[in-house]
């Protein structure tokens, strides 16, 4: 009558209604056949010779072997609409000034992981590291593959030392929260002291420069603007799953979509490091307003403000030129004291949004400090009255303005002349 | 009048001694005091001098010795004894000797955390050298998180935060796990049944991720006072604690009286409300300015008796009369706690929310209106009354139910006897799963580890046949999913597939309940009437697949009774008694259960005014249970009376059950078999309402004299004439039912002679 853990343990699973996760399999009835240990180690060697033909070398390292692929792309080779040799070409001051690091191409390291979940706590393993860089006129892809759990010891400890490299500028998408982080909790588990390389994460100035032109900040999403073409892609989601099924004896074949697509990210990467430095030496122009604003208040911030000027300007040239490129505009030529040209955005802002009072507001500020025309000062503040609620802030502070303009009027009438 | 003229007055009126069924007087204790040990820190001999603390009660310097040995301690003195000061010097001085030094302190709830910071800082802001503590809990900004991690000598959490937020996450506590020297645990009772079973795999892997850094932290509980503090706390460890439970602070006279309301209606054995009563008592307390606490069993009775006594007060006392329970805003509860504290409050009445360690200081008169489920819970609401100086009281007033007229009837228990066990089974092969795959993903298992149990390598096997786990050349275990288990296992649910109770009525609709997928088939199904908070809600549909039950408010005179056709089939005997007349059996069992037919039943009369048919599936349930077989032939009796008999018995073991076992009543399953297929005798199976079992019923199998005899008991306290809810349930004709079942409990071993009487 007594039953054994494994079969008491099934019904209750069962009864109960334990959900399982996507990979999770239910049990099986009839039992493992237990692989003798010969046999085991035949599987390993006939793992090994898949991996090679695979294009895979085997490192020896103090700390076990590491399984490395290396890919090179000639610098003339074109990936998107460009070549890696536009690299030598490109001045890397400005996106220096963005990473707070010295930027050039011989520095940069181009990271991208792919990992058994989107979590990123202990339990989410990066199983393939790649790393681009630029050497030998070559622009080379180097993706380091954890063929099995254990292995991975020695590919996060060579990694740590390639890393830690004086100078090394980590280059990613998205890496600061997520294949960064992911790293360091490797080296964390490994007792590793994590390096520190200086980290140009892109997403942050894509975002800025392209947020509002494609909506989605995915890599894919960005490389419609880089020419870059995917077909056949595998979706991110399915690269934990194809690796699980690869520990468990799946050939490696099943891995090359996820080695391909890893690739790919990679050299996406270092092409969008290309736009986005390119872009800061105003070497670009899109037919959107964003990203020249995006641009503009970098430089802005940088006090460049001949750079911040044309770049603004090339932004409400553009049709989609909307309300937040012409007023951040006419803020910036406030503070640069070009009061004039200012007031004539305010003025135009204020025909074309019925609804804001601000222009008005500034307008009106300007006509009472600066050109000291109270009548038209008057005038707007008035004007931006009509366009705010009563019981609003707002309405109070025009009230305050239109009352000190009226006093200044009425001082100004008594006055002779 | 001051509160010993008041019970001087009591004392002397008939009338009110006439309804007290115990009236004890605890003589005032001086306290026993220590010396500072030699070795405390200077900064923190000063920063208590500055607090006008010059030496430690007798307890606070065992515990100090306790723990300076290393040894793993629980502190288990009554309510504002001081407890807290018992882990705050050791963790401080730990942490003035060595600023790398971390510690962990876990609370069962947000509010309690937040009250037990407050008066660290008190203790802190007088030292020297800063220490810095922070909450991390879901309220925790994320741009405050990383200064945590890295800066935190102290970090204050739940064990839902440690079990979903920072033990996944190890990693980025790097600092905290290194150097992890102490963990505290307060509130520890609170860890009891599934919730407790669930906490100590938390520790499981707590202890797990320290040990990988090279911490092996040292463990300080607090509890309140309970049974079996040092066996629920080694239980929840795994390594044996030392029980600190003599308090040596000083306390005043405290008369502690159990009142049994009045008999309104003797031919119906009908008592005036413990309500009403509470309100007379309440009133006249408050009438004096005497600052007093009223505990009720519902959120609903907490609203009607505060709004009785503002009514009774006058106006300078009226707006002095709060409400306290859960569902109350954090500060709005905040509120009433700092006005109880300083006095502006006078009056509160609250649900058990207040029993838990939250600072209220110390109030002069505590009214538990109605058995609040345990022994241990009524000592805390009666502890809420006591001072270091100078008389309090504590009064119970029972209300017309079974257990709490055994209760006044048997003041020893509730008084003189220990207070109930709070029993935890960590190794619920759910739970332990659960917990398996957490522990999994945290760090790989190698293969030789030892997870709480001794059959961990045949678990993690089964893990790698599931493909959760996969094992790994050098034979470590890892986990192998893209998810993060942690996210899908609650500690606070009962079952791991719940059904949610939805009010559609609300806009939003809200939930306001949950249930076990097995009780559900009875309670929640369509046309169900749902009883939430003195409210009726009538089921309108249920949604098994999604979990989920839709129910609406409705007004109506009756309730609804589900029969359930139960198939059970005994897994395994693991335990039996000999051969016998009676026959008792421990073991696993498969419960198999179809809904058949509901019962729509008159509230007042109890008379069947309708029916209708469940359309639901079949369930199963697998769990542990306890039976006993009867012989037929030790009761002459037909087929019907017999049936009649062991459900009535049945309905009256479950609430013995839930006092033995410290669960409540829905956490047991009753059913009966008049001809048992297995045994071919009459037979009354008990068994856990959880999958897999939590215990309960292998106690009822080694308690089971006691827990018949107190049914017994029960039985014969109970003023009805044939049966009713309170005891074994209505007859359903008008048949001897009460009769029947004594005649069957006289017959079980231990009950002939109940105790007391």
């Amino acid at each position: 009558m007594a039953r054994s853990l494994l079969d008491k343990l099934k019904d209750l699973e069962r009864t109960a209604g334990v959900r399982r996760s996507s990979g999770e399999a239910a049990p099986a009835d009839e039992a493992r056949d237990a692989a003798p240990a010969a046999q085991l180690c035949n599987v390993e060697n006939h793992r090994e010779g898949e991996l090679a033909e695979a294009g895979f070398q085997k490192l020896s390292t103090p700390h076990g072997p590491v399984w490395v692929r290396e890919t090179g792309f000639d610098l003339c080779t074109s990936y998107g609409d460009r070549p890696f040799a536009d690299f030598l070409s490109c001045d890397f001051a400005r996106l220096s000034r963005l990473a707070k690091a010295d930027v050039a191409p011989e520095r940069m390291m181009f990271y991208d992981v792919e990992a058994t979940g989107l979590g990123h706590g202990g339990g989410t393993v990066p199983f393939l590291h790649a790393v681009g860089y630029f050497a030998d006129d070559e622009f080379r892809v180097a993706q380091y593959f954890v063929p099995d759990y254990a292995a991975e010891a020695a590919v996060v400890r060579l990694l740590a030392d390639r890393f830690g490299r004086d100078g090394s500028v980590m280059v990613t998408y998205n890496g600061k929260s997520y294949d960064w982080p992911l790293f360091v909790n490797r080296c964390v588990l490994y007792g590793l002291i994590p390096p520190e390389p200086a980290h140009l994460d892109l997403l942050h100035p894509a975002r800025r420069l392209w947020k509002r032109v494609v909506g989605r900040m995915k890599l894919a999403d960005v490389e419609a603007l880089l020419g870059v073409k995917r077909a056949g892609d595998l979706p991110g989601s399915e690269a934990p799953l194809r690796y699980f099924a690869y520990v468990q004896g799946a050939p490696v074949a099943s891995m090359e979509d996820v080695f391909a697509h890893n690739l790919r990210d990679v050299c996406t990467l270092a092409r969008l490091a290309l736009e986005i430095a390119e872009a800061l030496e105003e070497r670009r122009s899109w037919p959107h307003a964003a990203p020249h604003v995006g641009l503009a208040t970098w430089f802005d911030a940088w006090r460049e403000w001949e750079s911040a000027d044309a770049q603004f300007r090339r932004a409400v040239e553009q049709e989609d030129a909307d309300w937040r490129a012409r007023w951040l505009f006419s803020l910036f030529l406030k503070r640069r004291g070009q009061w004039d040209e200012a007031c004539e955005i305010w003025l135009e802002l204020a025909r074309d949004f019925p609804n804001r009072p601000e222009p008005l507001v500034e307008a009106a500020k300007y006509f009472e400090h600066h050109r000291r025309d109270l009548a038209k000062a008057l005038e707007a503040a008035q004007a931006a009255q009509a366009r705010v609620a009563e019981e609003s802030r707002e309405h109070g502070e025009i009230a305050r303005r239109l009352e000190r303009i009226r006093r200044k009027l009425k001082r100004g009438a008594a006055l002779p002349g | 009048m001051n509160l010993e003229q008041l019970l001087d007055e009591w004392r002397r009126d008939p009338q009110f001694r006439n309804q007290v069924s115990a009236w004890r007087v605890v003589p005032a204790r001086i306290g026993r005091y220590e010396d500072f040990p030699a070795e405390l820190h200077p900064e923190l001999r000063a920063s208590l001098a500055a607090r006008g603390i010059e030496r430690l009660y007798a307890h606070q310097r065992e515990a100090w010795d306790l723990i300076q040995a290393g040894r793993d301690a629980v502190i288990a003195t009554p309510t504002a004894s001081g407890k807290t000061l018992c882990y705050n010097l050791p963790v401080l001085q730990a942490i003035l000797r060595d600023p790398s030094v971390r510690a962990l302190y876990v609370f069962p709830t947000k509010a309690l955390a937040q009250d037990q910071v407050a008066e660290l800082h008190d203790l802190v802001r007088n030292l020297k050298t800063s220490v810095h503590t922070f909450t991390y809990d879901g309220d925790t900004p994320v741009h405050a998180r990383q200064k945590i991690r890295e800066a935190g000598h102290i970090v204050v959490t739940n064990p839902d935060m440690l079990h979903a937020a920072i033990l996944p996450h190890h990693t980025k506590w790097l600092r905290l796990f290194k150097n992890l020297r102490y963990v505290v645990i307060d509130e520890a009772h609170i860890y009891r049944g599934v919730f407790g079973s669930h906490v100590a795999n938390v520790i499981r892997r707590l202890l797990r991720i320290a040990s990988f850094y090279g911490a092996r932290p040292q463990f300080i509980f607090c509890s309140a006072t309970i049974a079996n503090p040092g066996e629920l706390t080694s239980r929840l460890l795994g390594r044996e604690t030392a029980v600190v439970s003599e308090s040596g602070a000083p306390e005043g006279e405290k008369h502690v009286i159990l009142y049994n309301p009045p008999v309104v209606d003797p031919s119906l054995g009908l008592r005036q409300s413990a309500l009403r009563a509470a309100r007379r008592l309440g009133a006249r307390l408050l009438q004096h300015e005497i600052p007093t606490i009223l505990f009720t069993r519902t959120r609903n009775q907490v609203e009607l008796l505060a709004s009785y006594l503002r009514r009774d007060a006058r106006d300078r006392v009226r707006s002095r009369i709060v409400s306290y329970r859960g569902g109350y805003l954090p500060n709005e509860r905040r509120a009433v706690e700092r006005g109880l504290r300083e006095g502006q409050i006078l009056g509160v009445v609250s649900t058990n929310a207040l029993e838990l360690g939250v600072d209220i200081g110390s109030l002069q008169a505590a009214i538990t209106v109605g058995y609040p489920g345990s022994v241990a819970s009524t000592r805390q609401q009666m502890g809420r009354a006591g001072r270091r100086k100078g008389t309090s009281a504590a009064i119970f007033v029972a209300t017309s139910s079974a257990l709490d007229q055994w209760m006044v009837r048997h003041p020893e228990a509730l008084l003189d006897a220990s207070p109930e066990a709070a029993r935890i089974y960590p190794d619920n092969l759910l739970i332990l799963m659960d917990h398996l795959k957490c522990a999994a993903y945290e760090l790989p298992f190698s293969a030789d580890e030892r997870f709480g149990v001794e059959t961990t390598e045949e678990l993690l096997g089964y893990l790698v046949d599931t493909r959760v786990l996969h094992r790994a050349a050098d034979g470590r275990y890892f986990y192998m999913a893209d998810d993060m288990p942690a996210h899908a296992v609650s500690l606070r649910s009962a079952a791991q597939e719940n059904v949610v109770i939805v009010d559609q009525s609300a806009h939003p609709p809200v939930v306001i309940g949950e249930m076990d997928r097995f009780s559900a088939l009875t309670m929640l199904h369509e046309e169900a009437i749902y009883l939430h908070q003195s409210q009726m809600y009538q089921v309108e549909k249920l949604d098994l697949e999604n979990g989920k039950a839709f129910v609406r408010p409705v007004d109506c005179d009756y309730y609804t009774d589900a029969e359930l056709a139960v198939h059970l089939q005994v897994l395994e005997e693991n335990q039996h008694t000999d051969e016998g007349p009676l026959r008792h059996y421990a073991g696993d069992l498969a419960v198999h259960a179809t809904p058949t037919l509901f019962k729509k039943i008159k509230l007042e009369t109890h008379e069947n005014v309708g029916w209708g048919k469940i359309y639901l599936p079949e369930a199963e349930l697998h769990t542990s249970g306890y039976w006993v077989t009867f012989d037929r032939s030790g009761w002459s009796a037909s087929d019907d009376e017999w049936e009649a008999a062991l459900k009535g018995l049945g309905h009256v073991l479950k609430q013995a059950v839930a006092l033995h076992a410290m669960c409540a009543a829905s956490d047991v399953h009753v059913a009966v078999e008049v001809r048992d297929p297995q045994y071919a005798r009459p037979s009354v199976y008990v068994y856990d309402a959880y999958p897999g079992g939590v215990g309960i019923a292998e106690r009822v199998y080694r308690d089971r004299d006691q827990i018949f005899a107190t049914a017994f008991d029960m039985l014969q306290g109970c003023p009805c004439e044939c049966g009713c809810p309170s005891c074994v349930g209505p007859p359903t004709s008008g048949e001897p039912l009460r009769q029947w079942v004594e005649a069957l409990l006289g017959s079980v071993a231990g009950a002939g002679t109940p105790r007391g009487a």
